[in-house]
């Protein structure tokens, strides 16, 4: 066996997609080429292939991660080739790289995002960037901050999302207000950034929430190492090296 | 040239729901330059992606016409209605997936006509598109209509709103109708002489030349309105199998849609003859694809689009013969590559069941039988001939082999039924759950799934009246009663009003179009979606168009009838279909006085 690491960027049309329909993608890529992959075993064998963090529907993204296992030895860099030239316009492969098979799966390893999110105003209400970062500053300011899960059962839950809020602030882009937010993800607990741009859009006060919608890109996904955090793609590197 | 620009777009699909089912741009969609090719033709599906997607004479009319260098087709779906709206708000004509081009640049529209209950979202993909509904009022310079599929058997009731049917299987000769086409705009024919002149050609039905004559409200004839075109229309049909183009990389849908798998067909037709059966007959005469071929196309399916799952397709896979020299041979090809084959349309006997096993290594998880009918009397009525015991040995077999879930088909309504076949549906199921005792809701999933029966053209049945639709709600309700006894039975059935507006278009002629147009326009939309349907508009549209559906739906017609299809031949003898009609109602499978009166 051995496992492969790869980064990849989502551009353009292919945001439209779910993460199910990415999963389903990739795989009929690396049957295309017709890769070793390998299965797990039962009743029910599926690839044994993974992304460290699901990309929601209608995000784009620089740096995603996926991990996937072979039967036998497969070349990294000729894996990034092969599989590069069996991508549609709009997925991009940057990388790959051998890692241990003992390794702890991927998605166990990541704890935050980053994203970035312009806001694309098509209505006639003003949101300048100066009330922007008011509104954040005010919502990171709060100790609770809470929404409505829906839990099992159909139930209805308060969760507090503060702390899952690491950093949220005001960029500068010439085009729109920009919103940097760096998010925990994971197993670990996380918040989707759609849930924290609802609440950012809420704290402007602007009447027709519906004239709003998020130009929204994942930049980099985060592990810690030494208390601190690094970028995946950073542990990927560190294993190259 | 419309196109919609990017941003647009984009703010578009940021509100709607599975905005990947618009965008296009899939693995194998073609993408060719418009402005060189000579021919340029629409395939409109008048029902969702996910739904058109699955459809295989979607992929091999795709294939059939872009194999062609000098031809171009491209896609277009049904909108749901949230992005109708978003069309709608913004003024956008409807466009293709490929180029986003509007629909109406092409030189030809064709719709699949797979399904009575799309017909409303035909006419909405013609308004979205920007084109008036009725032939007589479309110009030179638009579109063609044209439409084809099983529904295109009895055009009649979409007749003024298509320029053309194509009658029959088209997968050969759309290229050649293209290419007349061509030569016909060439020589700068006006719309009406090109349809003139295209109605020359085999399987093809040009409405607007041929008029019904009515005699006392009526159907009593058609005329021919133009010397050249044919007194009556033939079926096309692909002689072999081997040679006919067949899509081996087709394009790989992004979003997951209702079948998402390679597939192969195994044989066309069907010499099972079920008289209820529309496809059974249009499809005739069988014709195999031979074990060489589907073995090639099965690996080459397989390399080109990376799907997991390989379905043999037909009407009855289990009748192809030496089926099991085939899949020995499929999985010598495809060995190590982690495909699972599935037959789809198995027979309720122990030798399907067989069959399945040996598909299935490992995962047993659901089969699906169709036994349509409770009582062997029913059975041969409708010419569905396994027996009880059938039945019974193929549950046995495949319970002891593992199998997990079974879904069994039935149908109400058929010629001769009486509430006591319908009651016998819940008999068998009870005996059914006997058998297995205790297993059945727990270890082991039955799901029984109860339609209503509309009756055809092109097949024995094509005379008999659909059940009223009082006494069909009634027997459904005796379904839901008896399977109230029998808990851990998943007991499911089709709207009876749906069936009835389905046996409505299926015999209707051309004066229901006019009611179709009125319902349109009172809003209907994705009339075989439960969560879209309402009959109380349709009622609506009864009333405010005058037409009495009852007297198409329960019409019986007698042999000497002029049936609304009686111009249309789909190759059966009209003399067989009337002795196969007969040996139906043969005295030895009549019960009842209520049956004797049934007979025409």
């Amino acid at each position: 066996m051995n496992k492969i690491w790869f980064s990849f960027a989502r551009h353009d049309r292919l945001r439209y997609i779910s993460h199910l329909d990415m999963l389903r993608l990739f795989i009929r890529a690396m049957r295309r080429e017709r890769f070793p992959v390998a299965y797990s075993q039962g009743f029910n064998p599926h690839p044994r292939f993974s992304l460290a963090l699901p990309l929601p529907l209608g995000v784009t993204a620089d740096e995603e991660l996926g991990e996937i296992s072979f039967s036998e030895v497969v070349d990294a860099e000729q894996f990034a080739g092969r599989l590069a030239a069996q991508m549609p316009v709009g997925l991009e492969i940057t990388g790959a790289t051998c890692v241990d098979e003992n390794r702890l799966p991927l998605p166990s390893l990541v704890e935050a995002a980053s994203y970035r999110a312009g806001i694309i105003n098509e209505g006639p209400e003003n949101i300048s960037s100066l009330h922007l970062e008011q509104v954040l500053n005010e919502l990171l300011s709060k100790d609770e901050i809470k929404i409505l899960k829906r839990g099992k059962k159909k139930k209805e839950k308060e969760i507090n999302i503060r702390s899952h809020i690491m950093a949220l602030s005001a960029a500068d882009k010439t085009d729109y207000p920009t919103v940097a937010m760096l998010l925990r993800a994971g197993g670990g607990g996380g918040v989707s950034p759609l849930i924290v741009l609802e609440k950012i859009i809420t704290g402007t006060g602007i009447n027709e929430p519906k004239n709003i919608r998020w130009d929204l890109h994942r930049e980099r996904l985060y592990t810690s190492a030494d208390e601190k955090l690094e970028t995946l793609s950073e542990g990927m590197c560190k294993i190259n090296g | 040239m419309t196109k919609i620009n990017d941003d647009l777009f984009d703010s578009i699909l940021s509100r709607v729901r599975k905005p990947g089912q618009y965008t296009g741009g899939e693995l194998n969609a073609v993408d060719k330059d418009f402005d060189t090719v000579s021919a340029r033709m629409v395939l409109a599906f008048p029902d969702l992606y996910e739904v058109g997607m699955s459809n295989q004479g979607l992929k091999i009319l795709y294939e059939s016409v872009n194999s062609r260098s000098n031809m171009l087709m491209e896609r277009v779906f049904a909108l749901d209605v949230d992005m109708e709206g978003q069309l709608r708000r913004h003024g956008l004509p409807l466009f293709t997936l490929e180029s986003r081009r509007a629909v109406r640049d092409f030189d030809v529209i064709g719709f699949s006509l797979q399904y009575e209950l799309s017909y409303t979202n035909v006419l909405n993909m013609l308004d979205l598109a920007g084109l008036s509904l009725y032939s007589s009022e479309r110009a030179d310079e638009d579109p063609l209509v044209i439409g084809g599929g099983p529904c295109a058997y009895n055009p009649e009731p979409l007749a003024p709103f298509f320029d053309l049917f194509v009658i029959g299987e088209a997968e050969e000769s759309l290229p050649r109708l293209l290419e007349e086409l061509v030569i016909s705009k060439e020589k700068s024919l006006s719309r009406q002489e090109i349809l003139v002149t295209l109605s020359a050609g085999k399987g093809i039905y040009v409405p607007s030349l041929y008029r019904p004559l009515y005699q006392e409200g009526k159907l009593c004839g058609v005329e021919v309105l133009d010397r050249r075109a044919p007194q009556s229309i033939n079926k096309l049909t692909i002689p072999d199998l081997d040679l006919a183009p067949y899509p081996i990389a087709p394009v790989i849908p992004y979003i997951q849609v209702v079948h998402d798998r390679a597939v192969v067909e195994l044989f066309r037709g069907c010499a099972r003859g079920c008289r209820f059966c529309q496809a059974g007959f249009i499809f005739r005469p069988v014709r195999r694809r031979s074990r060489a071929k589907i073995v090639e196309l099965a690996e080459k399916l397989i390399d080109s689009t990376g799907y997991d799952e390989l379905s043999l397709s037909s009407l009855s896979s289990a009748d192809y013969p030496h089926i099991e020299k085939l899949i020995e041979e499929l999985d010598e090809a495809l060995q190590g590559r982690q495909v699972r084959t599935s037959l789809p349309s198995l027979r309720l006997d122990s030798y399907s069941v067989r069959l399945a096993d040996r598909l299935h290594r490992g995962r047993r998880s659901s089969l699906t039988f169709a036994p349509e009918a409770a009582t062997e009397r029913l059975r041969k009525v409708i010419k569905k001939n396994i027996t009880e015991e059938d039945i019974f040995s193929a549950l046995d077999d495949a319970i002891r082999a593992g199998w997990q879930g079974f879904k069994l088909y039935f149908m109400i309504g058929l010629p001769t039924e009486t509430d006591e076949d319908v009651e016998a549906i819940v008999d068998l199921c009870r005996r059914i759950r006997r058998r297995f005792s205790g297993r059945i809701g727990k270890k082991i999933s039955l799901s029984v799934s109860v339609a209503t029966f509309v009756p055809k053209a092109h097949t024995p049945f094509q005379w008999e009246p659909q059940l009223r639709l009082e006494k069909t709600l009634a027997r459904q309700k005796l379904l839901r009663d008896g399977f109230k006894t029998l808990p851990g039975i998943n007991f499911k059935w089709h709207e009876a009003e749906a069936s009835f507006l389905e046996a409505l278009f299926a015999r209707g002629d051309r004066m229901v179009a006019s009611l179709l147009e009125k319902a349109w326009t009172l809003g209907c939309r994705f009339d075989g979606w439960s969560e879209h349907f309402s009959f109380a508009l349709w009622q609506q549209a009864f009333r405010e168009s005058g037409l009495r559906p009852e007297e198409y739906v329960y019409r019986r017609f007698g042999y000497g009838d002029c049936l609304p299809w009686g111009h249309l031949h789909c190759g059966k003898e009209s003399e067989f279909m009337v002795r196969d009609h007969r040996e139906a109602f043969d005295k030895q499978y009549l019960q009842g006085e209520e049956d004797e009166q049934n007979l025409v």
